[in-house]
């Protein structure tokens, strides 16, 4: 070791040089650029005709020009054919991922099922080749992914040096040892290459999903294994056949040993919560047992108890919910029960001619913020494919329905909400309504006013709240967008169709009739609703909401407090609960419809369109509206002659339209044709309306970059000085890893201080020399903001050489930006690799079983 | 036997065959677990999307669970799981058997409604303008040209035509389906600027409101269906009535006809036609109702809401009600077919005499 250390001494003394790497710059703003196409209040375009297009056609119907956008992924080969056509766009959203899931149960008697051991389920994580998953299976439209968090998330951030420190990559020989000392121990015996346990040679079913390339990444696993010593057994299946034999059964039956899973998701979640109970704790039910009464479950009591934690928010600082976060994944990927293989970027094509697109980090141009600017000059309309538009789930009502992705993907352009995600960090921020957040939080709390009011279905009425009331934060609404506004029937929006929401949500689930009518629905927002302390009315426009919840950011509590759903008009909504709760002639959820023998009611529906209208009709021939719903404190906030007006308003509109969508939002519902498979959308010009073209585009996500790394290398002293330039938006910062590749010991992190905006510098000091050898020495450099979820990355090579004259360290640049923008950026092959770990494995927290 | 007492024990046995078809399918959907497996698994796959909604405002874990174990239960009320099989689905026999249809769990009409029979009544139209009208084509055209070749049996006509079939029969429908789309949709547009007939679909984009124009529309997208189906099902069918007819015409009694000097004309209508009948008349028969039954990948293919894709999404969704609806419906269908064949055999073929 002396000898050893003295050498690198002799290296790195002489080694005092500057290298700089510079990278091609270009603006980021560029793609930025939106010209609305006129300044009238709605949207940029005057019509959208949403129309099915069987997948398999899509690229040849979009190239026709029989569509201008495809809101369905397209598939990985045809995508990557229509990228050479230069009339398209081919627009990338990172919205799926790929695992592989193992089973734990352990076998019976004189059998042994390798994956109840938790060493073989870890060496699976080094038997799978995930960029080879990403680069030859998916043609690059996939990145490898190691935790459930990937390059696109920023949590990502948050474990990025528990992955570094880990270095989870191909190394077949590696999980062999590992294999093969597990098995060994476990009494398992290695025989012509085939894993034997009693004279019997270990047999592993797989399910092989056939209907995407999860089939190619099975074929390639299954090789894996048969390399390891497994005799596997493939079988091929569709989605219901999969997951009827993997999650319908119980792990203990082993009916599968492995299962090529897939997931998908429609927005970010800039601190997730819920993702990583689900992948990894088992008392979410999303693990092997499923929670369900008789199967054997998966435990970790560790990994619930870090979950739930998490889950609950039960932490006052976002260093501390980071340390949870950390933990948990840790201790999932210990456990290995759910190995990530691949993040995978959908494939959305739109024409090069359509303008004003969002790309929305995780959904692309799929997203609320798309369809308000999109418009193409000298034209308009546009047609929107999708691969249905019309499903037997397709049920629209805003209480139970809109279950069905493809209705979601019309109605988000005929609402406004009050908050939305931001398209970029995945944060909620104001849309229609803005807000002002007080929080006592995460211990204190904060009075109610004696005039707050609560919904009192006993007394069937607004109540104030008792005295002495308190709630953890306060959210002041502002709904001046909505009331200074027009619902698309005409008639103005006002405090009362937030009123009769607050009374509508609540009575449904504490008036005990209601809540036996609607059970499903009662029973899963209750728990919500108990965590609502009041309300108070604020001048004509505002709204303030207590509530029991706390985060470290304000807007996730604004979001959470949001509980008035301004869609429709409250004479609709009316009318429906009349249908619903007195008439018994429709239900607002499938389970309801069913039990009542009712039709599950959807206001694109010619007959449910008419039972709204009679309900309507009746409300108006008796001159009845609820006014009890309309009444807080000493003020009425409905007249009968409004009712009236409101009633003849929605009646006129249904008899124009035969439906009963009347909303708030840039487009209106005007044609609905199920067998066509047809909707089409008119722009809401009313003077009114707040918003005009420009006010939503937003574009594709600026990116981080780094522009230029200047490095000096080690001195005698043991420390070396990086200066880093970078270009990204809002505030950025810089951490460091720098990381022995061949112990895979890190050696120093910590983050780049900031000398200005864009220039950052790295002291890199370290503290025992002797973890310097000959050779590589990666620094591992990731550029974050506050202004995108996604981040750079970049890997620095620091080479130590001990020849005479060129002893050196000497810096290259391997690794390339993996930021959004880029997502076909890979990480150069670490040359000359060998994994001489010292011992078998991460460090072991809590064994599972 | 009288032929009146015969037909009736006819009708009696293919009652039968209806009654064990029905009770086939209840055992293969309720004693496999077939049904409950897949039932359970569409409860997982809701229970995984509902437990993903509420994490949004269920911030307990304990209320979360509590939450999730109900609505599981409530699924499983709604699904019939809280049943065993042998007492969930005899009772949807029992109805179907009154001709009660009733209604669906998951799959709904165009309407909105549960209703089988208003699903059934929906899609079937669009079936027979499809599947049966493209096999009443077919049969037009592929009865005369099959007894044509039967009569020049080894000419280059027959042996040209014997070609076409082998290469028609050996055609995937969804193959030529997706060949024909491409060329007459997307190639004729990119030559001409229009399209010769629709990608798929029921209708146009957007679609007309007008009755007979919304109808003229209809007919203009099932035609490349049609001509698919014709297409794929002309050479077998040629060439099953070219054999039949072939086979007949090598009988002795049309030797001895043609021997006793009876015109070729008479020979061919009474001696070979006349007894070729019955078995191109059952082919016939059972090739028109099973049309009614669609064409699932042609259905697809060609985005076409017919009886295939519905009878396909209720076996891959389980929907117990509509399975059970459309399998009665479909071996009723043959029931009567073959009963209206029992009748036709008689007329057709002197021979064939139930009173010996």
């Amino acid at each position: 070791m002396p000898q050893n250390r003295s050498l690198v001494r002799l290296v790195i003394c002489l080694a005092t040089l500057a290298l700089l790497i510079e990278f091609p710059t270009e603006s980021y703003a560029q793609s930025n650029e939106y010209q609305p196409p006129h300044n009238k209040p709605g949207p940029a375009t005057d019509t959208i005709y949403f129309k099915a297009f069987h997948v398999d056609l899509a690229s040849a119907s979009i190239q026709a020009g029989e569509m201008d956008l495809y809101a369905f992924s397209l598939k990985t080969e045809a995508a990557r054919k229509l990228r050479d056509d230069p009339t398209i766009k081919i627009y990338e959203a990172p919205a799926s991922s790929i695992s592989l899931l193992l089973n734990p149960a352990p076998a019976p008697e004189n059998e042994l099922n390798p994956f109840s051991i938790r060493e073989v389920r870890f060496a699976i994580q080094y038997a799978v080749d995930r960029r080879f998953i990403a680069q030859e299976i998916y043609k690059g439209l996939a990145e490898p992914m190691p935790v459930q968090v990937g390059p696109f998330d920023f949590d990502y951030l948050t474990v990025y040096e528990q992955i570094k420190g880990l270095d989870i990559s191909y190394d077949p020989e590696y999980a062999k040892d590992l294999v093969g000392k597990a098995m060994t121990k476990a009494g398992a015996e290695l025989r012509d290459g085939i894993w034997h346990f009693n004279d019997r040679p270990i047999q592993l079913k797989f399910i092989i999903r056939v209907e995407d390339e999860r089939r190619e990444v099975g074929d390639l696993i299954k090789a894996e294994l048969d390399r390891l010593g497994f005799q596997v057994i493939p079988t091929y299946h569709n989605f219901a056949a999969a997951i009827r034999q993997v999650y319908g059964s119980d792990p203990q039956t082993f009916n599968w040993h492995l299962y090529t899973e897939g997931w998908g998701r429609g927005s970010a979640e800039r601190y997730d919560y819920g993702t990583i109970n689900s992948m990894a704790a088992p008392w979410l039910g999303n693990m092997p047992g499923w929670q369900e009464v008789g199967y054997w479950q998966y435990e970790n009591k560790l990994l619930d108890e870090t979950g739930q934690q998490l889950f609950r928010g039960d932490f006052s600082s976002q260093d501390e919910r980071n340390k949870l976060y950390q933990e948990m994944t840790t201790l999932s990927l210990e456990e290995s029960v759910r190995i990530w293989l691949a993040t995978i970027v959908n494939s959305l094509p739109t024409t090069q001619s359509i303008l004003g697109i969002t790309e929305d980090i995780v959904s692309g141009p799929k997203s609320i913020w798309t369809l308000r600017e999109a418009y193409i000059p000298s034209q308009d309309t546009l047609t929107v494919g999708n691969l249905w538009v019309w499903t037997e789930r397709s049920t629209w009502n805003p209480v139970g329905g809109f279950g069905d992705v493809y209705s979601n993907d019309i109605w988000r352009n005929i609402v406004d909400p009050s908050l939305s995600r931001d398209p970029f960090t995945g944060i909620p921020v104001p849309f229609r309504t803005t807000y002002e957040v007080e929080t006592a939080g995460p211990n204190g709390t904060i009075d109610l006013p004696a005039d707050a009011f609560r919904w009192d279905s006993d007394n069937d009425a607004f109540t104030n709240v008792d005295a002495g009331s308190k709630a953890v934060s306060k959210v002041t609404y502002d709904y001046s967008k909505y009331t200074q506004s027009k619902w698309h029937h005409g008639q103005p929006i006002t405090m009362a169709d937030v009123v009769y929401s607050i009374f509508q949500t609540f009575d449904m689930v504490y008036n005990d009739e209601k809540s036996k009518v609607e059970f499903a629905l009662a029973v899963t927002a209750r728990p919500f609703l108990n965590t609502v302390k009041g309300f108070r009315l604020i001048g004509d426009n505002r709204l303030e909401i207590y509530v029991d919840y706390w985060h470290f950011i304000d807007d996730y509590i604004a979001e959470y407090a949001s509980v008035p759903s301004l869609n429709m008009p409250w004479e609709v909504s009316a009318a429906m609960d009349q249908l619903v709760f007195e008439d018994r002639r429709a239900a607002y959820s499938d389970t309801a419809a069913q039990r009542y023998q009712v039709p599950w009611i959807s206001l694109v529906m010619d007959n449910d369109t008419r039972l709204v209208k009679r309900a309507l009709l009746s409300l108006k021939n008796t001159d009845a509206y609820p006014a009890k719903a309309f009444k807080v404190g000493d003020q009425s906030l409905v007249s009968s002659e409004e009712a009236q007006s409101r009633y003849q308003a929605t009646l006129d509109w249904i008899d124009s339209y035969g439906m009963a969508v009347i909303s708030n939002g840039p487009y209106k519902l005007v044609r609905f044709d199920p067998p066509a498979q047809f909707a089409e959308l008119e722009a809401f010009r009313d003077d009114s309306y707040p918003f005009k073209p420009g006010d939503f585009f937003r574009g594709t996500a600026p990116s981080i970059r780094f522009d230029r790394i200047e490095a000096t290398g080690f001195g005698t002293d043991m420390q070396a000085t990086v200066n880093i330039e970078i270009t990204g938006p809002g505030n950025l910062e810089v951490r460091f890893v720098l990381q022995n590749p061949v112990t895979g010991k890190m050696l120093a992190r910590g983050n780049a201080l900031q000398i200005s905006a864009t220039h950052y510098t790295i002291d890199l000091a370290i503290e025992n020399p002797a973890d310097i050898k000959p050779g590589l020495t990666h620094l591992f450099l990731t550029a974050f903001s506050d202004a995108v979820s996604s981040l750079a990355e970049q890997r620095i090579d620091l080479e130590a050489t001990t020849g005479a004259t060129s002893s050196s360290v000497t810096l290259t640049p391997t690794h390339s930006n993996m930021g959004k923008g880029n997502p076909q950026a890979t990480i150069t092959p670490i040359k000359n690799q060998s994994r001489g770990r010292s011992c078998n494995g991460p460090p072991l927290v809590q064994r599972s079983h | 036997m009288s032929l009146g007492l015969t037909l009736a024990l006819r009708g009696v046995t293919l009652a039968a065959t209806l009654f064990i078809v029905i009770t086939l399918v209840v055992v293969t959907l309720g004693a496999t677990g077939f049904s409950d497996n897949i039932i359970e698994a569409v409860i997982n796959e809701e229970v995984r999307s509902i437990r993903e909604g509420l994490a949004q405002t269920i911030r307990d874990p304990e209320q979360l669970q509590e939450v999730v174990r109900l609505r599981r239960e409530e699924l499983r009320r709604y699904h019939g799981l809280d049943r065993a099989w042998y007492s969930r689905l005899p009772s949807m026999v029992w109805r179907v058997v009154r001709l009660d249809l009733g209604e669906a769990r998951s799959l709904r009409s165009f309407k909105g409604s549960a209703k089988v029979s208003d699903m059934v009544l929906e899609r079937l139209p669009y079936t027979m303008l499809l599947i049966t009208t493209s096999s009443i084509i077919t049969a037009v055209i592929g009865l005369p040209l099959g007894v044509t070749l039967a009569t020049r049996a080894g000419s280059k006509l027959d042996r040209s035509v014997s070609y076409i079939s082998a290469v028609s029969y050996a055609l995937p429908a969804w193959w030529a389906g997706i060949l024909l789309i491409l060329l007459l949709h997307y190639q004729f547009q990119q030559v001409t600027g229009f399209p010769l007939f629709d990608s798929g679909g029921l209708y146009s984009s957007p679609p007309y409101n007008d009755g007979l124009l919304r109808f003229l529309d209809l007919l203009w997208h099932a035609a490349l269906p049609v001509i698919t189906l014709v297409l794929v099902s002309l050479g077998a069918w040629t060439y099953v009535v070219r054999t039949l007819v072939m086979n007949t015409a090598q009988e002795f009694f049309v030797t001895v006809a043609r021997a006793k000097g009876l015109p070729e004309g008479k020979v061919m209508r009474r001696y070979i036609l006349r007894v070729a009948a019955p078995p191109i008349a059952t082919n016939l028969v059972f090739w028109l109702t099973g049309s009614l039954g669609g064409a699932i990948l042609t259905e697809t293919v060609f985005n076409w809401p017919g009886m295939g894709q519905l009878a396909f999404e209720a076996i891959t969704q389980a929907d117990e009600s509509v399975v059970i609806a459309l399998t009665f419906m479909f071996t009723l269908l043959y029931v009567i077919s073959r009963f209206v064949l029992e009748v036709l055999y008689v007329a057709l073929d002197p021979r064939v005499r139930y009173n010996s």
